[in-house]
């Protein structure tokens, strides 16, 4: 039967009262791990670039341009570290939310009956911390719609678990 | 061919699709090898000849037994709910498509396909990476029985039509004349056109200038031509010619796509007929529009003419990222009308109030170009090119309005059932999206709207994303668990 009952907007669920959860401190390191590795790559890279083509010493001096690499390593880090504790996610019984952003804030919801499929994917370094991604996948125009990294694993099947159950129950 | 209606037994195409697959095959390997092709023969050497007429007739021989061959062994049939395609010269192919994960059958004629009446038909499913099917050449009553078939079929086995009320008959909602072309293409947006054949006429000019300096200094005898060419009267010119170029641009290129538009209602979907060239059949099924936008410009509006745009989820949207909407144009009220009650139950904004972004909009859009501008200044700067400097004079008032004009176009409104958003320049875009199309919310904030407690709020559907800028704290996040209410408690087929 069709209904149609007027909706009072103010009492619809409000995400304003949603208590967040962050993602898990050891996500961290993992951030920091994948940080130094681009650095020593662009470090090595830079070291035998000046070593054994003269004509690039020519052009810069290697001290600044050291400098320029370690500080922009540093200001990675700092950023990094500082939004790290922003990233936080929520589930409600009929979606999942997930906030981020220190400069650029962001909040976005998934409804659960919108999801196509999710997906578990555990990254080299976050599996020594046994962490976790979980992969969200809508129809829409964006493919990968939301990626939660840093979850423990455990935590992450269980979620997966939940959606899935309340999909297609 | 005499019993070929009959769906049920493996059917072929006309034959006159072994002519289309030539052309096809043909064309496929000039478009490769154009490159190596035309050399050869402006290279006339008489010996050479007669190898490569040999080694062309060979390879036209080898294409035309290649062209029947893949004709003889494709072919196709329905059984039950499922259209089966068996195709391959060699490595045999059997695919089987259930109706439920058909999309769409769009019915397409280019040039060659209308001389030799026939239609080539395709089968687009849906998470496809491209079009699955393309039958390239069938009878138009063969093309249409497989299409009635495949939609009966459909309905059937949804089971959410009676189908007693499945009817055939077209009813024509809009159908445009050659009048109404040409009404389109005058009141057409030409700015870009506009500026693009200016620039090209402006390099032409200098280069051809250069040509004149260059003969002038070797002819010392001659007159100075670069003094005669006058440079005002070259610049009436060049905007003549750009006014010309690029109204016959629009004019070609909406008479090409919408020749003889027709658009009728038929077994509650809408379909589109237009083309001239490449005849194109669309449909346009309720549940897959995800959203229209009524655009419509001051000359149109003075000719009372919009265009509607469908945006359309399609199997082939993977393939090339930005699926392009089907466009109607030359709609009137009545029209526009008869369209969105076709779609949309609940019409009615009296009690609805519009909501228009924070005066920081304009803020937020003026320093974005503000800031590409001084980096453009700045260039000209460091190139030392002061002449064009003036250009600012020009382009800082136009960019000034645009983005006043963009400012107070836009706003959003909401009722029971729709979200209206309102946008555009120099248009007036308005989107009609329906609540339960949403896929997902985002609320984004940057560091200068938190300040003014302003947040972005932007959604997502099927086929895009679309923002509404700078909206107070309060209202964004009383859309934001509204919008999400409604998703989570429609039980409709969203897409």
């Amino acid at each position: 039967m069709f209904e149609n009952a007027q909706i009072n907007t103010d009492n619809l669920p409000k995400l304003q009262t949603v208590q967040f959860e962050q993602i898990h401190r050891d996500y961290i390191k993992v951030i920091f791990f994948n940080i130094l590795l681009i650095f020593l790559v662009l470090l090595v890279a830079t070291i035998v670039n000046f070593h054994f083509n003269a004509k690039v010493k020519e052009l810069a001096k290697p001290l600044y341009v050291y400098i320029v690499l370690v500080m922009f390593f540093l200001f990675q880090s700092v950023y990094y570290y500082a939004s790290f504790f922003k990233r936080k996610y929520a589930l409600r019984q009929q979606d999942i939310t997930y906030k981020k952003g220190l400069f650029f804030k962001s909040t976005l919801t998934i409804p659960f009956n919108r999801i196509q499929h999710i997906e578990i994917d555990e990254g080299l370094f976050s599996r020594i911390f046994s962490l976790a991604s979980i992969n969200i996948y809508t129809a829409g125009a964006n493919n990968l719609d939301l990626a939660i990294k840093g979850i423990p694993k455990k935590k992450a099947a269980e979620i997966k678990e939940f959606i899935t159950a309340t999909i297609h129950g | 061919m005499d019993n070929s209606l009959d769906l049920t037994k493996f059917n072929r195409q006309s034959t006159k699709g072994v002519l289309i697959l030539f052309l096809q095959n043909l064309y496929r390997i000039i478009r490769i090898f154009w490159v190596v092709i035309i050399p050869i023969i402006a290279g006339k050497q008489p010996k050479k000849m007669q190898i490569i007429l040999i080694g062309s007739i060979t390879l036209l021989i080898f294409l035309l037994i290649k062209s029947i061959l893949t004709y003889l062994n494709y072919t196709f049939k329905i059984e039950g709910n499922s259209f089966i395609l068996k195709h391959g010269i060699l490595r045999k192919k059997y695919v089987s498509i259930p109706f439920e994960r058909i999309q769409n059958i769009n019915f397409k004629q280019n040039f060659i396909q209308q001389i030799i009446n026939v239609t080539q038909v395709d089968v687009e499913t849906a998470g496809a990476k491209s079009i699955e099917i393309s039958i390239k050449a069938l009878k138009r009553e063969k093309a249409e029985a497989i299409k009635s078939a495949i939609f009966t079929g459909k309905q059937i086995s949804s089971n959410t039509t009676n189908t007693q009320e499945i009817k055939d008959i077209k009813t024509p909602i809009l159908k445009v004349s050659f009048i109404g072309l040409l009404k389109e293409s005058i009141t057409e947006n030409h700015f870009r056109s506009f500026l693009l054949i200016i620039a090209f006429l402006i390099s032409m000019y200098e280069q051809v200038k250069n040509v004149f300096t260059d003969f002038s200094l070797k002819n010392s005898t001659g007159i100075d031509l670069e003094e005669t060419t006058n440079t005002t009267s070259g610049i009436i010119v060049i905007i003549i010619l750009a006014t010309i170029g690029s109204f016959s641009i629009s004019f070609f290129r909406i008479v090409f796509k919408h020749f003889d538009l027709t658009l009728y209602y038929k077994n509650q979907v809408l379909e589109i007929t237009q083309g001239l060239f490449d005849k194109k059949n669309q449909v346009l099924k309720k549940e897959k529009i995800q959203s229209i936008v009524i655009s419509t410009n001051p000359l149109k509006t003075l000719f009372g003419i919009s265009s509607i745009y469908f945006k359309q989820v399609s199997g082939a949207k993977k393939n090339n990222k930005k699926a392009l909407p089907t466009r109607i144009i030359g709609c009137n009220s009545t029209h526009i009308k008869t369209i969105k009650e076709f779609l949309f139950t609940n019409l009615d904004f009296s009690n609805s109030k519009i909501s228009k972004p924070n005066k920081y909009y304009l803020v937020q859009m003026g320093i974005k170009n503000a800031s590409i501008i001084s980096a453009l200044n700045l260039m000209l700067f460091l190139l030392q090119d002061y002449q064009l400097f003036y250009l600012n004079i020009g382009v800082l008032p136009i960019l000034s309005i645009l983005i006043y004009r963009k400012y107070q176009k836009s706003y959003f409104k909401l009722n029971e059932e729709l979200l209206v958003i309102g946008s555009g320049k120099i248009s007036t875009d308005t989107m009609y999206f329906a609540y339960y199309r949403l896929q997902s919310i985002e609320l984004k904030q940057t560091f200068f709207q938190r300040k003014r407690n302003l947040f972005d709020v932007v959604l997502y559907n099927a086929t895009e994303k679309i923002k509404l800028p700078c909206v107070p704290k309060k209202e964004a996040e009383k859309l934001y668990d509204f919008l999400l209410y409604q998703t989570e408690i429609s039980t409709k087929k969203w897409m």
